[in-house]
């Protein structure tokens, strides 16, 4: 408004405004929150709770990429969990899931509420360790050997993570932000992210743990039955596909 | 702060409600609830809770809020009119009752004038006068407030202003200034 006329007639109508008989403001802070629904955890679908815990996957992306970052949070949001916008953590070398503590394979069966799969092509893990109480991932350690990649960093070469759910109707976003490839797992819809890339374990409150980052390698992402699997390794991708559809 | 209460912590939610509770009467008084004000601004901040989610982390909390107070206030005015044609929001610009002799001098004519052009106005270009002026809001909250584009405040605010000029000239004569 650069007519003069305008800008007095401007000042004229704030001079107004402030000099208008509006009727003092009520107190409606207890009428409101009379109405609010009392405070309790949201309850979240099975495969929302796997989708958080395959956030791991995606992390690299979410630290690196703030649009990515956002789309992950707009996804969850609606779960009831509210992600933070801080820069990423430190990536170790080796991280282990919160709680993660070595067990046998039989013990890792009783105790998992999903059925425990075992690769074929790997053999008997080297190390078995469970996440979580109860347990929300179970995941097999292999060392190098005949048949396995080489372990890029520490003793570890092959890592298959389990986790007890679906992904559900969120598969596709989740292929989408992970900059994956689409490709299968004996006929299943598989996501393979072919570059390193960061993981954290993110809890069933929703928070992300931190200190749990580390860099993972490759990794294949599919799901069978209740269960969704995670296999990492400096392998090439037809050779997690053929390990993946022998676990059994 | 949106970010803890959108976390599901309704005690901290008051804290909100204090807040911005004065704006809010002030802008559902004004948009034509009238007495009604208060149910108005209480079912808003009620609405808004639910909405949390929705809002979006770095926007004005203020304008996203008053937009729902805006909404209910239509939402009043809409059923209030299928009842009762003749109550349709006509005295909520009240001339001031103000003690001060100086500006009771200047409220009076000038004042009285332009409250009934401002009243006389088409309800969207008094809307736009009530957020821009009597609410001081920005342009741009004031199109997220009425839900329009940012242009058509522009617009909407430059047609009032021509509207009021007519409505208070005389034409060659200020009335509303000096």
């Amino acid at each position: 408004m650069t007519d003069p006329r305008d800008a007095r007639l401007a000042a004229e109508l704030r001079a107004l405004g402030e000099r208008l008989d509006v009727p003092p403001a009520p107190d409606v802070r207890a009428a409101v929150l009379a109405r609010l629904p009392a405070r309790r955890r949201p309850a979240l679908p099975r495969w929302v709770t796997v989708a958080a815990a395959l956030v791991l996957v995606f992390a690299a992306a979410v630290t690196l990429s703030p649009a990515v970052r956002a789309t992950v949070t707009d996804l969850l949001r609606f779960a009831g969990i509210e992600l933070r916008s801080e820069p990423g953590p430190t990536v170790r070398g080796a991280g282990l899931l919160p709680g993660e503590h070595s067990v046998d394979l039989a013990e890792a069966r009783r105790v998992a509420a999903f059925p425990v799969g075992v690769p074929a092509a790997l053999g008997r893990p080297d190390d078995v360790r469970l996440t979580d109480d109860p347990v929300r991932v179970v995941s097999l350690l292999y060392g190098s050997g005949p048949g396995r990649p080489a372990a890029a960093a520490g003793p570890v070469a092959v890592r298959l993570d389990e986790f007890d759910g679906q992904l559900g109707p969120v598969f596709e976003k989740f292929l989408g932000m992970s900059g994956g490839q689409r490709v299968s797992v004996a006929g299943a819809p598989a996501i393979w992210i072919g570059r390193p890339h960061e993981l954290m374990y993110v809890d069933r409150a929703g928070e992300w743990r931190t200190e749990t980052a580390r860099l993972a390698a490759q990794s294949l992402v599919w799901q069978r039955g209740a269960v969704t699997y995670r296999l990492e390794g400096a392998f090439a991708l037809e050779d997690a596909v053929r390990i993946a559809a022998t676990v059994s | 702060m949106v970010a803890r209460i959108r976390d599901g912590d309704p005690a901290s939610y008051g804290t909100l409600v204090d807040r911005y509770t004065a704006l809010a009467h002030r802008t559902a008084y004004l948009l034509g609830a009238g007495h009604e004000a208060e149910d108005v601004v209480q079912e808003a901040f009620v609405k808004a809770f639910r909405a949390l989610p929705s809002f979006r982390g770095g926007a004005s909390f203020r304008a996203w809020l008053l937009r729902i107070v805006a909404n209910e206030t239509h939402n009043l005015a809409r059923s209030r009119r299928r009842r009762a044609a003749t109550e349709l929001r006509a005295a909520n610009l009240e001339p001031v009752r103000d003690d001060d002799p100086a500006s009771r001098a200047l409220a009076d004519a000038a004042g009285a004038a332009l409250l009934e052009a401002v009243r006389a106005l088409p309800e969207k270009y008094r809307a736009v006068v009530i957020c821009r002026y009597f609410l001081d809001l920005t342009e741009g909250e004031t199109a997220e407030v009425l839900g329009c584009p940012r242009g058509s405040v522009k617009s909407r605010a430059h047609r009032a202003f021509a509207r009021l000029r007519d409505l208070l000239a005389e034409p060659d004569k200020e009335v509303v200034g000096d």
